[in-house]
């Protein structure tokens, strides 16, 4: 009985059906929070991972020391980005020359901290390109050492 | 300073994304050889998902930063513009994966650690059941011969025990709770007198003892203190001999720590009581014909002077009848003084010599002594009865005294059957001696008195009827000659116990060495 009560219900309130806002519409910052909050995501879960390795030692080695090295670094390359990321909001129009030619973009000045800060913060690779070497060197040890204990065993 | 390039920025991002390509790459091919290699390792799985998360961000990051500069020196920048959006996000979701993975890396971690302990329980568990079950297997192809063995060796046990049980020399015997023989083994029943263990098996214990108060602290011995050690006791076996033995027992425990019976040894020390009462008896026969020797000797100087006095006033004073009458009567009682003092000197063997020892034959001894009192004993209704062994060997004896020591033993006879009664005399030889038994059917020797016969003057008779110097001589006559005279009252042995005698002396004498 109540089975069949309840589509008559439905469609009589589909006799007063309006406007709906169902599918929310992403504007152009959400992106950016978006990328952020991927940065955030990824510097927490560095820590997490070095204080976990602190808490319980995982292992001793050149190997685990490379880990936590490429680790720091990658620390350091999400912050440098993420900071990077924000001054460029803070940049006016004007204080960037980008010209067909990539070789005469120039940034303009007058030269604040704030300019020399994003201006040496957009090298971030020289923060990142170590990070994966270390992490490199970090497997390649892994790989060897495990590889001479197999061949000692 | 007006403006700065930013192609050296560019410069680096156009090389470092071309390494961040070429070592991404560098890592993943690690991180798969190590994943390949060992499979089961949690922490080179969450390499292997980090180093292609970094492939990702690599190919993502480091391809946009390349066309981007090449978008722009070509002259199409609004295609990096539209590119921009999708490498930006690509970034995000790589971002997003590495921490995704690094977060759950020590969950997954904790949890296989735990999977790993488990499933080393789970195997040391299965290891110990396969150990088992080997074990049972072998146990069970064993099983029949290891049952056989332990057959064979139980066997083997109590075959030895039951050879010790059987033909031991001591008495072995085992009671119930109620006191009742269970099993003895067949010293026990010889003991005891009986010929078949069936015979014993359930009859009580204290029937056997010939003591109620004997028997009363073997049980309260053995009930209280679990065991009794060396405890003496003489026993009266179904003939109604009394045999010497000493028990050491202990209490059998029940399940439940009751006392269910008894389990013991006892050791017959019937001839071995015999041997040292004997031994103590001689010892004290020795001492006491010392004192007799020594009283005789001091006494027979003054007693013959005594007699030699009378003598000679009985003739000085011939013609006064009343003083000649008065040393007459001094004169015989001197005369039963001196046959005393002369019976305690052959008692003491005193008058030890071989004056009067020769060769002679024991059965003519007996003859010539039951001839000379045979018609007095059958005034009495005593019937003498011989049993003499023809061809007797001689021995060295004083045939005189060998008489005195029958007629002794024959006169004890009769005053032991009174009126009426059988004595019967056997000679035989054992053991290199010559036998004389002799027995009557009298009334016994009770049991209180029978250690003491052969002191000097122990008598039961009536004052003035006797010394109690009979068998204290015969006894010094015997041991004078090498040999051993012996009382049994009861007899023990067969042919005495059918003629229903009562008591039985025995004299051993060595064969003469001319014989």
């Amino acid at each position: 009985m109540r089975a069949s009560f309840l589509p008559i219900i439905f469609c009589f309130l589909l006799l007063f059906a309006d406007k709906a806002f169902a599918v929310q519409v992403h504007g152009p910052p959400e992106g950016f929070y978006s990328h952020i909050l991927a940065h955030i995501l990824f510097t927490v879960s560095i820590l997490f991972i070095l204080y976990f390795s602190r808490r319980h030692p995982m292992g001793t080695g050149k190997s685990w020391r490379y880990f936590r090295l490429s680790l720091i670094l990658f620390l350091l390359w999400n912050l440098d980005t993420m900071m990077v990321h924000f001054l460029d909001l803070r940049l006016p129009e004007t204080a960037l020359y980008l010209s067909p030619d990539p070789f005469e973009h120039r940034l303009h000045g007058p030269f604040t901290l704030e300019r020399w800060v994003y201006y040496f913060g957009r090298f971030d690779h020289l923060l990142c390109v170590p990070a994966m070497w270390f992490m490199v060197q970090s497997l390649r040890t892994f790989y060897r050492e495990f590889q001479e204990q197999r061949v000692r065993s | 300073m007006q403006s700065l390039p930013l192609y050296p920025i560019y410069s680096v991002d156009f090389v470092g994304s071309f390494l961040m390509l070429l070592l991404s790459f560098g890592a993943f091919r690690y991180s798969l050889e190590l994943k390949r290699n060992f499979p089961q390792s949690v922490l080179f799985m969450y390499l292997f998902g980090l180093s292609s998360a970094f492939v990702a961000l690599s190919i993502s990051r480091s391809i946009g930063h390349m066309l981007r500069f090449i978008f722009i020196y070509a002259g199409v920048p609004h295609w990096w513009q539209d590119l921009a959006p999708i490498s930006g996000s690509l970034n995000s979701i790589c971002f997003v994966s590495v921490a995704v993975l690094t977060f759950v890396y020590p969950s997954v971690r904790k949890i296989i650690d735990r999977v790993r302990a488990d499933a080393e329980q789970l195997k040391e568990a299965k290891e110990e059941l396969e150990a088992a079950n080997l074990k049972l297997k072998e146990l069970y192809h064993t099983l029949e011969e290891k049952v056989e063995q332990r057959t064979r060796e139980l066997l083997a046990s109590e075959q030895k025990f039951r050879r010790l049980f059987e033909n031991s020399g001591e008495v072995i015997f085992f009671c119930d709770a109620g006191g009742r023989i269970s099993d003895i083994n067949p010293s026990g029943v010889k003991l005891l007198g009986f010929s078949k263990k069936e015979e014993l098996v359930g009859r009580p214990m204290r029937d056997f003892f010939a003591d109620e108060e004997a028997w009363q602290r073997y049980v309260s011995t053995v009930c209280e203190r679990g065991f009794i050690k060396d405890f003496e006791v003489r026993l009266r076996s179904r003939d109604g001999a009394e045999k010497y033995v000493i028990i050491t027992a202990n209490a059998i425990e029940g399940e439940e720590g009751c006392k269910s019976g008894c389990e013991g040894i006892a050791k017959d020390i019937t001839n071995y009581r015999k041997m040292t009462e004997k031994l103590i008896y001689s010892e004290k026969m020795a001492s006491l014909g010392q004192l007799a020797a020594g009283v005789a000797h001091e006494i027979n100087t003054p007693l013959g002077i005594i007699l030699g006095y009378a003598q000679l006033l009985k003739k000085e004073f011939q013609d006064q009848p009343e003083v000649a009458e008065e040393l007459a009567i001094i004169e015989s009682q001197a005369e039963v003084c001196k046959k005393i003092v002369s019976d305690l000197l052959s008692f003491a063997r005193s008058s030890e010599n071989i004056r009067g020892k020769k060769f002679i034959n024991l059965n003519d001894c007996v003859v010539q002594t039951v001839d000379m009192i045979r018609h007095t004993f059958e005034m009495d209704d005593i019937d003498l009865k011989l049993h003499l062994e023809p061809d007797l060997p001689e021995i060295y004896a004083d045939e005189d005294r060998i008489r005195q020591v029958i007629l002794n033993l024959l006169n004890n006879s009769r005053d032991a059957i009174g009126k009426g009664g059988e004595i019967h005399i056997w000679t035989s030889v054992s053991c290199g001696m010559v036998v004389l038994e002799i027995g009557d059917t009298g009334c016994g020797i009770p049991p209180e008195i029978r250690d003491r016969i052969f002191d000097p003057f122990f008598t039961t008779k009536p004052p003035r009827q006797g010394t109690g110097l009979g068998l204290s001589v015969s006894y010094g006559i015997i041991e004078d000659h090498g040999g051993t005279i012996e009382v049994f009252s009861p007899p023990e042995e067969e042919k005495h116990l059918k003629f229903g005698l009562k008591t039985v002396f025995i004299i051993r004498l060595p064969i003469s060495r001319h014989a």
